[in-house]
């Protein structure tokens, strides 16, 4: 029974997910992909972020309540900025 | 005698064949007298990262005429594919595993037994040849982490002045380096290797704190826009310093990477210098820079390196063989690994489980 639940939930939330493609601006090396996520995975709400150096480029995972100018106060903060990534 | 040992004697003998003329020249007994041998081990363990596809891509040490011979090398590798090439623009030497997502373990264990000698420039004019020559002029180029314009050349001129002589030249941005830094222990790792930043602070502060990456980056960056061609020397200590405890290292050396700056002189060759540990002299070891003792070494350091420091490469600003998912790196000293196409944090050994150990041998 208790599986089932955490099956369902888990359902729920995959439903529920959004997916962010944001363009990463101000990384200078690859190391710097680090910060940048700690900062979207320090968001309340976020999933999953991975970050690519080469393409300047972030893609998030979150839950529905998490809105962009959240993550791009989250990046802002580190020195880099955010911005929602037309080349996808 | 064992089959090791032998084939120890026999490379060492090779490595003395094939020193430069002013080390064959010297005696055997004088040669050994600086020559030491280390077994290096490092381990690597991906295991952690079920499911998903890992890279690794590892710096290895290559011989140095005179100074630095590999004389075995082994590995035991469970990835899918792994070898070991120099497939780059600098020739750094890789070790190269890769590892399905599938793959339950993923470990990897690289070995060697390396010699390693003295590094003394006497700093006579002796031949050198014009191909040489001409291969170190590819130093005197900006790279993306090292500009040679702006602050970077203004402040080599104020430092230089009407010098022309290009080794007093370069004793200058070297003296220069240890007087207007100080080694920042906050730092991650070797630091970010950016002059432009070193610059800034020193500009915002009135001093510039940094680690060797960043010193050395900055002597280099100094050095080009002062018509020197020069490179940093990305390397590991490989055991204890018999100057200084600030400059060794224990058995285990997972985080004692450690750079240096090779600067060229026409008439002499590649010249090591090392102002970034001179900075770790003095506050390891809580003296004045201007104490004899830190002058002393400031001094033994223009024009040498110890046998306790094995070099790996001078790649900065370069791409990787094979290619990585996230671009070019800025310096290759630390492993470099990727999980799923992501960086993993080489200066949090933990994160993806590896370790370098080095035993010296009596």
């Amino acid at each position: 029974m208790g599986r089932i639940v955490l099956g369902l939930l888990l359902l729920a939330s995959l439903a529920h997910a959004k997916e962010w493609k944001l363009h990463i601006n101000g990384m200078h090396c690859i190391a710097c992909t680090l910060a940048v996520k700690k900062a979207l995975m320090g968001v309340s709400g976020v999933q999953e972020a991975k970050v690519n150096f080469k393409n300047e480029s972030a893609i998030v995972i979150s839950d529905e309540k998490v809105m962009l100018q959240m993550m791009q106060d989250a990046v802002a903060q580190t020195g880099y900025s955010a911005t929602p990534n037309s080349r996808f | 005698m064992h089959r090791r040992e032998f084939m120890k004697i026999t490379a060492i003998s090779g490595a003395i064949c094939l020193t430069p003329s002013f080390l064959t020249a010297a005696s055997t007994s004088k040669f050994n007298e600086g020559l030491a041998l280390y077994d290096i081990r490092w381990s690597f363990d991906l295991s952690l990262h079920k499911d998903k596809e890992c890279a690794l891509w590892v710096p290895l040490p290559s011989d140095i005429s005179g100074f630095q011979r590999i004389i075995e090398r082994g590995d035991s590798c469970d990835g899918d594919t792994h070898y070991e090439s120099d497939h780059n623009r600098y020739t750094a030497r890789t070790f190269y595993a890769r590892w399905d997502k599938n793959a339950v373990s993923k470990k990897c264990e690289l070995s060697m037994s390396v010699a390693l000698r003295d590094r003394q420039c006497d700093f006579r004019s002796k031949r050198i040849s014009p191909d040489e020559i001409k291969s170190a002029k590819v130093f005197l180029a900006p790279s993306e982490h090292i500009p040679i314009d702006g602050a970077v050349a203004k402040t080599a001129k104020s430092i230089v002045g009407s010098e022309k002589d290009p080794l007093k030249k370069a004793r200058k941005i070297y003296d220069w380096i240890i007087a207007n830094g100080y080694r920042d222990e906050s730092v991650h790792g070797c630091g970010v290797g950016s002059p432009n930043a070193m610059l800034a602070q020193l500009e915002r502060d009135g001093r510039m704190g940094g680690k060797c990456l960043d010193m050395s980056a900055l002597c280099v960056a100094l050095m080009r826009a002062s018509h020197i061609p020069a490179r940093e020397v990305l390397g590991i200590r490989v055991g204890a310093s018999r100057l200084s405890p600030a400059f060794g290292a224990g058995e285990d050396i997972t985080k004692a990477q450690h750079c240096k700056v090779e600067f060229f002189i026409p008439s002499m060759g590649w010249i090591p210098c090392d102002p970034a540990d001179i900075t770790k002299l003095v506050l390891k070891e809580n003296i004045e820079k201007n104490s004899p003792r830190a002058i002393e070494l400031a001094n033994k350091f223009f024009g040498f390196w110890e046998n306790n420091w094995m070099a790996f490469n001078h790649a900065r600003d370069f791409d990787l063989y094979p290619a990585n998912t996230q671009g070019s790196l800025d310096s290759f000293g630390y492993p470099y690994a990727e999980v799923d196409g992501e960086y993993l944090d080489p200066f949090e050994p933990k994160s993806y489980r590896y370790t370098i150990r080095s035993t010296k041998e009596a």
